[in-house]
């Protein structure tokens, strides 16, 4: 079963293990994160580099123990975004050209369907590793490093915060949701009905969400969180030199990738 | 000695065309517990904010008038400065977290190590709050695996580790039910034995009625009536500002008029002083 904050907090997508992936200092999983990216956007075009990364984040899981969630997030991400573009590009992609099947006298292309599995690979890639992440990586643990790094806190609080308001968003819209039901708002139903429910549901969430983001400003100021002079560190982030050199070594393995694909034409 | 003094505070939120609180003027003394009641937009949250001075530093607005918290001008200070003084309780518990640490114990130490208190310090000062507020079995625990109640125990142990000298509390019990608010009223009822400060706006009258030193009224944003518990909570101005009596004195003043309570003793507003009143009675005896 999957382990939330310790006790169940499930507030962040936080998985509470501890593992070498969760033990991993925030920057390298960020490292990693840049390095899938600089490999998959500006790297070598081929589908060799996006499986090797994707397995690597799959192993990373599985070692992490958080392949469960890792693979249902995945998918619920992957899986609606693969539909919608293989019949878009299948379809309708303007390099279309070797007809696969016909449906409805509709001709499904070769060529939109390889570019819809170049587009879902790289998507995955950096899906993959942004999920390692996400998954194994506690907001308080980021803002710590950044803080630690010397960053200043309000940085730090900016680039933790998403990861903590995201799924407490998603709470309260299901809140919201089950709030209008019970008043009689339909949410099933065809698109029209559907996109005017969306009002009833988006008002109260954008209004009930400043409130919250407010009164969350407010508690911070209350407990000092922009007060000069320097703060008191208790919790300390590990690092090693192994990891300072993987880090560089990912970084450095990304400059020649950009520089080549900055002079290539 | 004077804790807090409002001076003629008037103030109107950027956004209002009404000012929020107007001509306030207030003096609370060390020690004291002041329930403030009123109701909806009387300006209970407004002045809780300006005593904690998050207005005028954080709501923008026309600021009028004088708030000094311990001799300290609140204009002239930050709220980090502030913070030391005094500490506010807000209602909704999970908005109070600050999402940055793992454990109730690192949630209540962010406070002081944000103020760059001593590693030691703020081992000793968390655990002694995490007893008061009785959440040292918790110490381990996600703030977000906690209930509503226990996370707004856990607000209030945030707040008090800081040790400021008066705690205002703006309706911190009303998104709890009965038994977790009544636990944090316990906490604060153990607040004030040790000689806090203690500023309340809470809905539940019964408890003010039985635990505050005194009760002031807001209406409008102006002070309607200021006075002890009995006095304020059976005065007819409760009923004009849009408050209700409490059960107790509704019965008793019914009572009143057929004769079944003392003509000459006050409306009560506890459960004690109505038991005591109709308890006086002699069994079918009518006062006269």
């Amino acid at each position: 079963m999957q382990q939330h904050d310790p006790a169940t907090g499930g507030a962040t997508l936080y998985i509470h293990k501890g593992t070498r992936l969760h033990r991993l200092h925030p920057f390298t999983k960020l490292c990693y994160i840049v390095a899938t990216a600089v490999l998959v956007y500006l790297g070598p075009n081929s589908w060799s580099v996006e499986i090797s990364l994707i397995s690597l984040s799959l192993i990373a899981a599985l070692e992490g123990g958080i392949i469960a969630a890792f693979w249902r997030l995945a998918w619920c991400t992957m899986l609606p975004l693969a539909l919608f573009m293989t019949v878009i590009h299948g379809f309708l992609h303007p390099d279309n050209n070797t007809i696969l099947f016909t449906v409805i006298d509709q001709p499904f292309y070769q060529e939109g369907l390889l570019f819809t599995a170049s587009i879902l690979l790289q998507l995955a890639a950096l899906l993959s590793a942004s999920l390692l992440f996400v998954l194994s990586t506690h907001p308080a643990d980021l803002v710590t490093a950044i803080t630690e790094a010397g960053w200043p806190t309000a940085l730090a609080y900016l680039v933790g915060s998403p990861l903590l308001l995201l799924p407490a968003m998603r709470r309260r819209i299901r809140t919201i949701q089950a709030a209008q039901r019970s008043r009689g708002l339909d949410l099933e139903g065809n698109r029209l009905k559907r996109f005017r429910a969306l009002f009833a549901i988006m008002a109260p969430l954008v209004l009930g969400s400043l409130i919250d983001i407010e009164q969350r400003a407010i508690a911070l100021e209350l407990r000092g969180f922009n007060a000069p002079g320097r703060k008191t560190n208790r919790r300390r982030i590990a690092d090693s030199s192994s990891q300072k050199i993987l880090r560089l070594s990912m970084i450095a393995l990304c400059l020649p990738v950009i520089i080549f694909s900055l002079l290539s034409p | 000695m004077i804790a807090l003094e409002i001076s003629c505070l008037t103030f109107t939120y950027a956004t209002g065309r009404q000012p929020a609180i107007t001509n306030l003027s207030l003096t609370i003394q060390s020690g004291e517990m002041v329930g403030v009641i009123g109701p909806n937009n009387s300006g209970k949250s407004t002045l809780c904010s300006a005593m904690a001075g998050i207005i005028p530093h954080f709501h923008d607005g026309r600021f009028n008038g004088s708030v000094q918290v311990a001799t300290h001008e609140t204009t002239e200070h930050s709220i980090s400065e502030l913070t030391r003084l005094i500490g506010l309780v807000m209602q909704r518990p999970e908005n109070q977290l600050s999402g940055m640490r793992y454990t109730v114990f690192d949630e209540v130490a962010f406070g002081l190590e944000n103020l760059g208190v001593k590693e030691k310090e703020i081992d000793e000062r968390v655990a002694e709050v995490l007893d008061l507020t009785g959440l040292s079995s918790l110490s381990d625990r996600s703030p977000y695996g906690l209930s509503g109640g226990q996370q707004q125990k856990l607000a209030l142990a945030s707040a008090l580790a800081i040790s400021p000298e008066i705690l205002v509390l703006d309706e911190p019990t009303t998104f709890l039910d009965p038994l977790a608010a009544r636990q944090v009223f316990d906490i604060l009822l153990e607040l004030r034995k040790q000689g806090k400060t203690i500023v309340l706006a809470e809905q539940r009258l019964e408890w003010l009625a039985e635990f505050a030193d005194r009760i002031i009224v807001l209406a409008d944003g102006k002070l309607a009536l200021s006075g002890t518990p009995a006095e304020v909570l059976s005065d007819p101005i409760i009923k004009e500002v849009g408050l209700d009596w409490l059960a107790y004195t509704r019965v008793a003043k019914m009572a009143k008029v057929k004769g079944l309570w003392p003509q000459k003793r006050p409306l009560p507003v506890t459960l004690a002083e109505t038991v005591a009143g109709f308890g006086g009675l002699q069994e079918g005896k009518v006062c006269g």
